[in-house]
C-alpha cells in the first residue's frame, strides 16, 4: 500500500518512500503469480522510464531479482523495517508530507 | 508541551514564558532551584504510579541560581526520572558541558545565553530533530497542535538513519 496524503493527492515521495512502493507492489502482484512490470509500475504510480532506474537500483541492492522479478529476503526484511517505522510515525501523530 | 523554567531573573524568565505560551505551550516557573524541584515532584505525583510519560515535556535550566543550582537540580531529577528532556539555559555552557559529562547520567542539551528567542522556541520545539525528519518526507500533523515526546522523536530519526545505512539508500531522489 503507497502512503498518501488524506485526498489521495500523491505527495513528491523521497526514495526509501519510493523503494518501499515499488517492493510493495511487487510484492501484491506476486500474490497473483508471476509479476509484471507494467502492474508495479501502475501501482506504485510510476513512469516506466524511472521504474526501470529503480529496479536495476534495487536489483544491485540485492532486494528484488529482475528475472523473473520477485522479492528477495532483502526487499522482504525492508518492508518489514519500513512497516515498524510507519507505525511509529502514526503513534507520534506525525504523518508523511 | 508542558515546559518547566527554572531561572532566577525575572526580567528573563518573562519573555521566556510569554513567547512560549504565545505558541500555545503550558509554561511552569520557578525563581530558585529548589522551588523548581517542588514543582517538579508535585506534577510528578499527579502523574498514574505506571505512567510512562514524564511530568514535563522539557525543563529549563538556568545554571546559577539561589537556593540550588541548576547543575544539582538536573541531578535530582536524573534520579527521578531518567529520561527527562533537560536544557541548560546559561552563559556558562563551558562549566556544565564539564559538569555534566563526568556526573550527570543523561544527556542534556544546552543554549548558550544570550540568544534570540526565536532560539528559544526552535530549541524548545525541537526544529532540529524535525527537520531531519523533513528530509525523509516525515512532519507535524497540521500547526504544530501536538508535540510528539522528544525521546520518541530522537528513536524515530535514529531508526531512519539505520535503516538508510543498512540499505543503503539516500534520501532524496
Amino acid at each position: 500500500m503507497a502512503y498518501m496524503e488524506q485526498d489521495g493527492r500523491k505527495e513528491k515521495r523521497n526514495k526509501m518512500q519510493i523503494y518501499h512502493d515499488i517492493l510493495d507492489a511487487i510484492k501484491q502482484e506476486k500474490i497473483n503469480g508471476p509479476v509484471k512490470p507494467t502492474r508495479v509500475q501502475f501501482l506504485s504510480n510510476m513512469s516506466y522510464d524511472k521504474l526501470t532506474v529503480y529496479l536495476d537500483d534495487l536489483a544491485s541492492k540485492k532486494m528484488i531479482t529482475k528475472n523473473p522479478l520477485a522479492l528477495e529476503d532483502r526487499g522482504n526484511q525492508f518492508l518489514l523495517d519500513y512497516e515498524i517505522i510507519h507505525e511509529h510515525v502514526k503513534k507520534l501523530g506525525l504523518e508523511y508530507l | 508541551m508542558k515546559v518547566l523554567i527554572a531561572e532566577d531573573e525575572f526580567n528573563i524568565l518573562t519573555p521566556y514564558k510569554i513567547i512560549l505560551e504565545s505558541r500555545g505551550h503550558q509554561v511552569f516557573t520557578a525563581e530558585d532551584g529548589l522551588s523548581c524541584m517542588k514543582i517538579y515532584k508535585e506534577e510528578l505525583e499527579k502523574l498514574p504510579k505506571d505512567s510512562k510519560m514524564n511530568p514535563f515535556d522539557v525543563v529549563l535550566l538556568d545554571y546559577r541560581m539561589p537556593k540550588k543550582d541548576g547543575f544539582q537540580v538536573a541531578k535530582e531529577i536524573f534520579e527521578l526520572v531518567i529520561n527527562q528532556r533537560v536544557v541548560f539555559v546559561s552563559a556558562y555552557v563551558k562549566t556544565i558541558l564539564i559538569d555534566s559529562a563526568s556526573s550527570l547520567p543523561q544527556v542534556v542539551e544546552m543554549l548558550q545565553k544570550p540568544f534570540e528567542l526565536d532560539i528559544l522556541v526552535d530549541i524548545v520545539e525541537e526544529q532540529d530533530i524535525l527537520n531531519q525528519l523533513k528530509e525523509f518526507g516525515i512532519g507535524l500533523k497540521g500547526k504544530a497542535s501536538h508535540f510528539p515526546n522528544h525521546n520518541e522523536l530522537v528513536k524515530l530519526l535514529e531508526s531512519l538513519l539505520e535503516m538508510q545505512r543498512k540499505y543503503d539508500v539516500s534520501i532524496l531522489e
